[in-house]
Order: structure tokens, then C-alpha cells, then sequence
């Protein structure tokens, strides 16, 4: 099928168990486990959620505002540990070595040192406002607009932008 | 030690018995930070949650242990027999450590037996700083000193150490025949332009001199440019040569972790910069320090009030200097990145401009240039707005000491404590100090280039090789019996690709490998192959283990027809000699007459030697195909392997080349991967690959008997089939 199938909001019953496992029960069928994928988790992360069983598509939720409110609860829970981006709250030094990009950053799991390899690749200006960074490691990070940062940290930024 | 928790002791005190493994994971299923740890007992897997127990799960009940990665975590899971289980979740960067805890319980899973993990940390760090060390290279370039890998290059130039000195000490004598023929003029106006000495012989004889010193610097500086550019290119072509010769034999996972241009770049790019160090940077840094001394010597023997005088405001200056760059270190980096910017942009656009064409996009890229480009003008008006501002200023600073030198070396004249030839000399060697120095200033940002050049060259050349032959590795005439025993394997420890394959493969024998996409089916012949190591388990050619066997004797006995045949630039002949350099012109026409080839190779104007250009260009994909098993013809070898190798071709080319591969395939193993099944139905045996495991192995009829996953295979194609056809 090449059809959009949207999924009716109100007709979606998700459920999430303290492991993370994320459960649907929708026109009267049960599907113990489901995955749910952004399909713009830049521009519209909380749009066009796609609901996979195994290797196929249930259907899409256009809005997730459009759920009702529990519901919206669950869903964010779930996408907040899948799509796990902390938010950079501070950089306190940035240092280029040999190519790679040291950062000291604090975000919401304490303070850490960063390494950053081919930065202008790994650090990417999505929007205006919203940077993401992604480490030697695979982590994930965001950095939500460079006002905040002082201005010998923005400076350094802006060079892999 | 890794698989251990900070928390591993308090554990085993709270459940009162030891643990083998155990370790901590920090998300909640809200997204949240924990503090969280899992453990594994002698029978048990335990979930911690802030040091109290909130899971125990029984392992002879988990069917499966494996890790997931999300997008921006992982979760370890557990399949049981009705349900799979999320244990727990964590950051990416512990994703290799849970797949390394995963392996630990597999294989206490099939064997009853809990390893010890073998000491090689999945993640290293730092020894020094703490820091991770970047997965594909085993340099902390944190705490790497840059002087380390200048020092190696220098220690590299030493293995030209006569021209090397010989440029050196030519350098050094022209800046000392600069202070002779400074220290010259002096005389020459003392003797005889101020004191109008009629002393003729003596004039002539500075005038000698005066002429002599041009020469002489004219014949230092050929002997200082032959040697120093003698010394780069040789210390170029070594690094170039020691580089290459380590990318050619790196293993494929290696090899394919940097993409193609980024080697270029390292090849290409960075040995210059070292080159330009030695014959440079590098040797001039030593001869402008070795001037200023002498220099500085000289006026302080003449003079050292006024050289004070002088040396003040230099120091000065070089403060500002630094200060100065410090400023427009920033702008001009910009600059250069957007100009980078630009560059690919316009890049991008013109090579897909056929693209712009179609969608009519002409305007909007032109909008999209213009727009960098305009980034670029404006970046490049700031940072020349620094340089052109800050610079001059700067520079005043500097030769304030040549205005305080006039007016305290011109009332020394006149009151006669100094004389007039002495004040020339004096200037010309002020004039001769702020050239050095004026450099010095500009070095370390060279030095840093030259560093990190220097690092990533040596990154290449220091690099831990995962796919090695091992000292007693043999040299083996292969019959073709092959055999797979419970061989694991994953690109990355985390992702498994191919689990528990267990197969034998007598010689002779034609083996079809099928499956869904990115099932393991190329995987597995990459691990044939040996360009990878499989994680555990082994390969055997005729009962040996491929690790025991060098790679070039396997390699060598091993052809291969892919999909998309790479061809070099050069002629037909060049090409099929690529598998074998000594074969003779029979057996290289003999070869394309087996692949098919041969007819059309006819009809080209320079026949085997007709030039067919960069990758190719010149051939179809089916000619370029019949090349290709051409050359595993003349290879003669004992396996042969099939990828795709008669995919997205016509049926008409796809008959010649079917009937090459037949005569090409006769008495030789073959492991054929082949997207069309119908293609596969004369193997003898057909191995079918789902979710990383062999799920069925038989002929085409027997498994069309099962109606199992092949079956479902089939059946699929030839319903697409229909409906293209009917739709046709």
C-alpha cells in the first residue's frame, strides 16, 4: 500500500511498561510491542509519527497534540528515551587537537568532555536556532540557539557551522 | 576492568552471593537520568534501580540476550519464550560495553560456561586525561603532543642527514656573510667616504669584497635550494610511500571507515605540508633563530645602549603581534571556512546539474550560491579589515626602536662617540633583525598545520591492524573444501549480522546463497574472503582455518565477480593482466573467448589494446561484466564467488554472460549471491539466510517442498514478475 494510512487519535490506546516497552491496542487489536519513529524529528517532532509492528507500518499519527492527554504522556515518554538528545545547557571550553574538537559541556547527565571527530559533519545547523552535535562516541546532543553561549564559546561554534 | 560495576561488591553483599558480570545504565523509560546496574549471578539476571533490586529474571528462561540500538540510546532485551523483555536502558556510549555483556551471556547460554572478558576494553580511554580514544585510532589526540610528531618528521628527514646539514650550514653562512657585508659598509664609509682617505689599494680591496659577497650568497643559495628541496621530496616520497603502502594493506573495515577522499587528502594534502615543513618552515625556523643571535651579538659588542634601544619596542611589538593574531585567528578561519562552504556548494550544484535542468531549479540555486558567496565577500571583508587595521600598528610599534635609534645614534655622531660608518652598519642590522624576526612571529601557527598534518599521517601509520596474518600463517595450495563452524560476526560489536552459521561445503560444489536484503548474504562471502575476522567461531579451507593461512595465498587462489566490476584506467589488456601479470597473450585470449568477451573486444578498433578509459567508460555494464569473469578466468581459481554478477543486466547480455559463468564455474567451489532466484536453480545446494541465521539449506526442489522462507521467496518473485509483465 503507497497510501498514507493516518490513524484515527482517538482509537489509539498505547500503553508503556517500566522497561520502556511500548504496547497498542487499537480497533480491538492488541499489539504487544510497536515502534514509533519520527519521521521529522527536526522539523516536526511531535508530527507524523509513524506506528511500526515488526517490519510494517500500522499507520501514521499526524499530531500527537491531536491524542488525548494521558495518551500524549505516554507517547512523549517513550520518544524521549528513543530520541535520548540532551540539551547542552553550558559549554564551558572548546579546544581543537589535531583535528578533533574537545568541548566541555553540561547537560542534564552532569559535566563531560566531549571529542568531536570531522566536526563540520558532526555538528550540524539545523534550523537557526537548533545545532545538533554528535560525538566519537554516538551521542547525541542539541544546542538551542547560540545566544545564550558566552562569546568566545559562540565563536568557536559558529567555525564548524 | 570492564563488565564491572563501581558498585559490583555492594551488589553481591545486598544478594549475598558473587557475581560474574555486572554493569550500570543511566535512562529511565521516560528519558530521564538513573542510577541504575544490572548484574549477573551464577543463575540469575538482576536489575538494580538506586541500589535496591527491581527485576531478577532466571537465565535458563532467556532464550536470546541482544541489544538495540535507538536513536539516541540503547536498551538491552531479552527474548523469552512467549514475550522479548526490555532489561534496561542507556546512552549510546555504553553501547558497546552492553554488546560485549550480551556475547558473555551467549555464550554461557550455548556453553554453560561464564568467560572471562578478555581484558580488551570495548571503549579505550585514556590513560592520561580519561578521555575516550576515537574508535577508529588508538591516539588520545587530547593529550598527543604536537612537538612528537614534528620531532618524528625531523627524525625521518635525518635519513638524508648529508644534504640536510649541507642546506643548513649553507643557510647559516649566508646570514653571516649579510653581517660581513653590513659590517663592510661601515668601513668603507669610516675609511674612505668620511675621512677622504687617498689609501686606493685598501678601497679596492673592500670593494673586492663587497663584490665577492653577492657571488659567494649567489653560490650558497644554489647549494641551500638543491639540498633542501633534495631532502622534501625524498622525506615526501617516503611519507607518501610508507602511506600508501599502509592504506593498501589495511583491512577492509579500516579501509572503509575513512571515506575515499579523506585518504586522498592524507596522501596528497598533508604530506605536503610536511614537505614543505623540511624544505622550509622547519630548517629556516633554526637559521632565522641562529641570525637573530648572531645578530643581536654584534650590535650589542657595537653598542648596547642603543641596542636597547632598539630591542624595546620589539619586544613590545611581539606582544601586540601575538594579541593581533589572537584577533583575526577567528575571522580568517571563517573566511576560510565559508570559502570551503562555497566551494562544495558549487560543487554540489554543478555536478548535478542535470538535476537543476529537470526540476528547473536554475534560480533557486542561483539564490543558494549567491547566498554563500555573499557569506564569503563579507567574511573576507572583516578579516582583511583586522589585518589591514591592526597590522600597520603593529609594525610602527616595532621600528619605533629604528626612530629612537636616529635620535640617539645621530647626537652620539655628532658628539663623537660614535661614528658615522658605525651607524650605517648599526641600521643595516636592524634592517637585517626585523625580517627574522618578523617570521618567527608567523611560526607556530605554521608548526601547528604542520602538526596536525603530521598527526594525521602518522594516525594512518600507527594504526592497529584487526585483520593480520600470523607469524606462522601458511602459504596453501587450496582444493576448495569449505566449512563454516558456529561463526558470529557483526560490522560493529552491537549489531550482529550473521549468528551461529554452521555449514560444510565439499569441492566442486556450486552453493547459491539467498535470502532477504541485508541479511548477511555479501557479509558472508567478506568473511570467505578474510576481509574481515569473523567474532567468533571459525572458517576452515580443507580442515585449516583461513587465520592460519596468509592472506596473500588465499586471496590469491580466490576469484570474484561483483556486481559493479571495477575496471582501471589503461587498456582491455591491462585490465585482464590485472589478475594474473604474467599471463601470455594465448592464455589471456583464451580467457575472453571462455568469458564471451572476445567477440566484442574484436570489434574495438585497437583490440585488446584499445584504452577504455577511467573505470570503464567505454564498455556496457555486460561487456565490463565479461571482463570481469575473464579475469577470474585467467586467475584459475579454487573458489569462486558470484555477487550480483548478472543483476540490472538485459536478458540478452544476461544469456552471454550465463553461459560464461557456466564454463567459468565448472569444477570450482562457488558461492553465488544472485537477487533473481531462477538464476540460482543449477546450484547444487542453496543456503537461505534469514535475521543473520541459516534457516534452510537443500536444492531448489527440496526447498520448494519445505514451502518454508524460500519458498515464500519464490513465490514473491514470480508474482512481481507477473505484474510487471501484465502491466507490460
Amino acid at each position: 500500500m503507497n497510501d498514507i494510512q493516518l490513524l484515527d487519535p482517538a482509537a489509539l490506546c498505547f500503553s508503556l511498561d517500566e522497561n520502556g516497552i511500548i504496547s497498542l491496542r487499537y480497533q480491538d487489536k492488541d499489539y504487544p510491542s510497536v515502534q514509533l519513529v519520527r519521521l521529522f524529528p527536526f522539523r516536526a517532532k511531535d508530527e507524523y509519527i509513524a506506528v511500526r509492528v515488526e517490519k510494517e507500518e500500522l499507520g501514521i499519527i499526524e499530531k500527537i497534540s491531536a491524542m488525548p492527554r494521558d495518551q500524549q504522556a505516554i507517547l512523549n515518554d517513550y520518544l524521549s528515551y528513543k530520541y535520548f538528545i540532551p540539551k547542552i545547557e553550558k559549554i564551558k571550553k572548546v579546544e581543537e587537537k589535531l583535528g578533533y574538537v574537545y568541548m566541555d559541556i553540561h547537560t542534564v547527565m552532569g559535566d563531560k568532555t566531549i571529542c568531536i571527530a570531522d566536526a563540520s559533519t558532526n555538528v550540524r545547523q539545523i534550523k537557526e536556532d537548533y545545532i545538533t552535535i554528535i560525538d566519537v562516541q554516538g551521542n547525541r546532543y542539541y544546542l538551542e540557539g547560540l545566544e545564550g553561549l558566552e562569546k568566545k564559546t559562540r565563536r568557536a561554534i559558529e567555525l564548524y557551522l | 576492568m570492564h563488565l564491572m560495576s563501581p558498585d559490583h561488591q555492594k551488589m553481591e553483599q545486598i544478594l549475598g552471593q558473587s557475581l560474574h558480570y555486572s554493569l550500570d545504565y543511566n535512562l529511565n523509560a521516560h528519558g530521564k537520568p538513573v542510577n541504575g546496574s544490572v548484574a549477573v549471578s551464577g543463575q540469575e539476571f538482576i536489575l538494580f534501580r538506586d541500589g535496591i533490586i527491581t527485576k531478577r529474571i532466571p537465565l535458563h528462561e532467556v532464550n536470546e540476550f541482544k541489544v538495540a540500538q535507538l536513536v539516541g540510546s540503547g536498551a538491552l532485551q531479552a527474548v523469552l519464550p512467549e514475550r522479548t523483555d526490555q532489561l534496561c536502558i542507556f546512552t549510546q556510549d555504553l553501547l558497546p560495553v552492553f554488546a560485549d555483556l550480551t556475547k558473555m551471556l551467549e555464550y554461557h547460554r550455548e556453553t554453560g560456561v561464564f568467560p572471562t572478558p578478555d581484558g580488551e576494553e570495548p571503549v579505550k580511554i585514556c590513560p592520561k586525561c580519561g578521555l575516550v580514544i576515537p574508535e577508529q585510532t588508538n591516539i588520545c589526540f587530547h593529550c598527543a603532543p604536537k612537538g612528537k610528531y614534528l620531532w618524528r618528521i625531523v627524525k625521518l628527514s635525518l635519513r638524508y642527514k648529508a644534504t640536510l646539514i649541507a642546506a643548513l650550514i649553507a643557510t647559516m653562512v649566508i646570514q653571516l656573510l649579510w653581517v660581513v657585508f653590513t659590517y663592510i659598509k661601515g668601513i668603507v664609509v669610516d675609511n674612505y667616504v668620511t675621512s677622504g682617505s687617498q689609501d686606493f689599494t685598501g678601497l679596492l680591496l673592500m670593494i673586492g669584497g663587497y663584490l665577492l659577497i653577492p657571488l659567494l650568497l649567489f653560490g650558497l643559495e644554489y647549494i641551500n635550494e638543491r639540498c633542501s628541496s633534495y631532502t622534501a621530496a625524498q622525506v615526501g616520497r617516503d611519507l607518501r610511500s610508507i602511506l600508501f603502502e599502509r592504506i593498501q594493506y589495511q583491512s577492509m573495515k579500516n579501509a572503509t571507515k575513512r571515506p575515499t577522499g579523506e585518504q586522498i587528502k592524507r596522501i596528497a594534502n598533508d604530506t605536503e605540508k610536511v614537505q614543505d615543513f623540511v624544505s622550509y618552515h622547519g630548517k629556516e625556523a633554526v637559521v632565522r633563530v641562529f641570525s637573530i643571535a648572531v645578530l643581536l651579538t654584534v650590535m650589542f659588542w657595537m653598542n648596547w645602549k642603543l641596542t636597547c634601544w632598539i630591542v624595546l619596542p620589539i619586544i613590545a611589538g611581539f606582544f601586540i603581534t601575538k594579541f593581533i593574531f589572537k584577533r583575526i585567528r577567528h575571522p580568517f578561519r571563517l573566511n576560510w571556512k565559508t570559502y570551503s562552504k562555497m566551494e562544495s556548494v558549487l560543487y554540489d550544484i554543478l555536478s548535478g546539474i542535470t538535476a537543476v535542468k529537470v526540476f528547473g531549479t536554475e534560480k533557486r540555486e542561483i539564490r543558494h550560491y549567491s547566498g554563500y558567496s555573499k557569506k564569503y565577500a563579507h567574511s573576507m571583508y572583516v578579516a582583511n579589515f583586522y589585518w589591514f587595521v591592526l597590522f600597520p600598528v603593529s609594525n610602527f610599534v616595532v621600528t619605533l626602536g629604528e626612530y629612537c635609534y636616529l635620535y640617539f645614534g645621530g647626537n652620539d655622531v655628532l658628539r663623537g662617540l660614535l661614528s658615522f660608518g658605525e651607524m650605517v652598519t648599526f641600521l643595516s642590522c636592524i634592517g637585517l633583525l626585523y625580517g627574522p624576526l618578523n617570521w618567527l612571529m608567523q611560526l607556530p601557527r605554521q608548526l601547528a598545520q604542520t602538526a596536525v598534518s603530521a598527526g594525521k599521517i602518522f594516525e594512518i601509520i600507527d594504526e592497529k591492524e584487526d585483520v593480520l596474518d600470523r607469524e606462522d600463517a601458511v602459504e596453501k595450495d587450496i582444493e576448495g573444501n569449505v566449512s563454516f563452524e558456529h561463526v558470529h560476526f557483526g560490522y560493529k560489536i552491537y549489531s550482529p549480522v550473521l549468528k551461529d552459521i554452521s555449514f560444510s561445503v565439499k569441492k566442486g560444489e556450486m552453493i547459491g546463497i539467498v535470502g532477504p536484503s541485508g541479511v548477511g548474504k555479501s557479509t558472508m562471502i567478506n568473511l570467505i574472503m578474510r576481509l574481515y575476522d569473523v567474532s567468533s567461531g571459525k572458517i576452515l579451507i580443507d580442515g585449516t582455518d583461513i587465520r592460519d593461512i596468509s592472506q596473500h595465498s588465499l586471496r590469491s587462489q580466490i576469484g570474484v565477480v561483483l556486481q559493479d566490476t571495477y575496471l582501471f584506467d589503461g587498456t582491455v589488456w591491462d585490465n585482464l593482466l590485472y589478475a594474473k601479470p604474467d599471463a601470455t597473450m594465448e592464455e589471456v585470449v583464451r580467457a575472453a573467448k571462455i568469458a564471451n568477451a572476445h567477440d566484442f573486444i574484436c570489434k574495438m578498433p585497437d583490440g585488446y589494446q584499445e584504452y577504455i578509459g577511467s573505470r570503464g567508460y567505454k564498455l556496457s555494464g555486460g561487456e565490463k561484466q565479461r571482463i570481469a569473469i575473464a579475469r577470474a578466468i585467467l586467475r584459475d581459481p579454487k573458489i569462486l564467488i558470484l555477487d550480483e554478477a548478472t543483476a540490472s543486466l538485459d536478458t540478452e547480455t544476461e544469456k552471454l554472460i550465463q553461459e560464461a559463468l557456466k564454463n567459468l564455474t565448472r569444477n570450482r567451489t562457488t558461492f553465488a549471491i544472485a537477487h533473481r532466484l531462477s538464476t540460482l536453480q543449477n546450484a547444487d545446494r542453496l543456503i537461505v539466510l534469514n535475521e543473520g541465521r541459516i534457516v534452510e539449506i537443500g536444492t531448489h526442489e527440496e526447498l520448494l517442498r519445505h514451502k518454508s522462507v524460500y519458498y515464500n521467496l519464490v513465490m514473491a518473485q514470480r508474482q512481481t514478475s507477473k505484474l510487471s509483465k501484465e502491466s507490460a
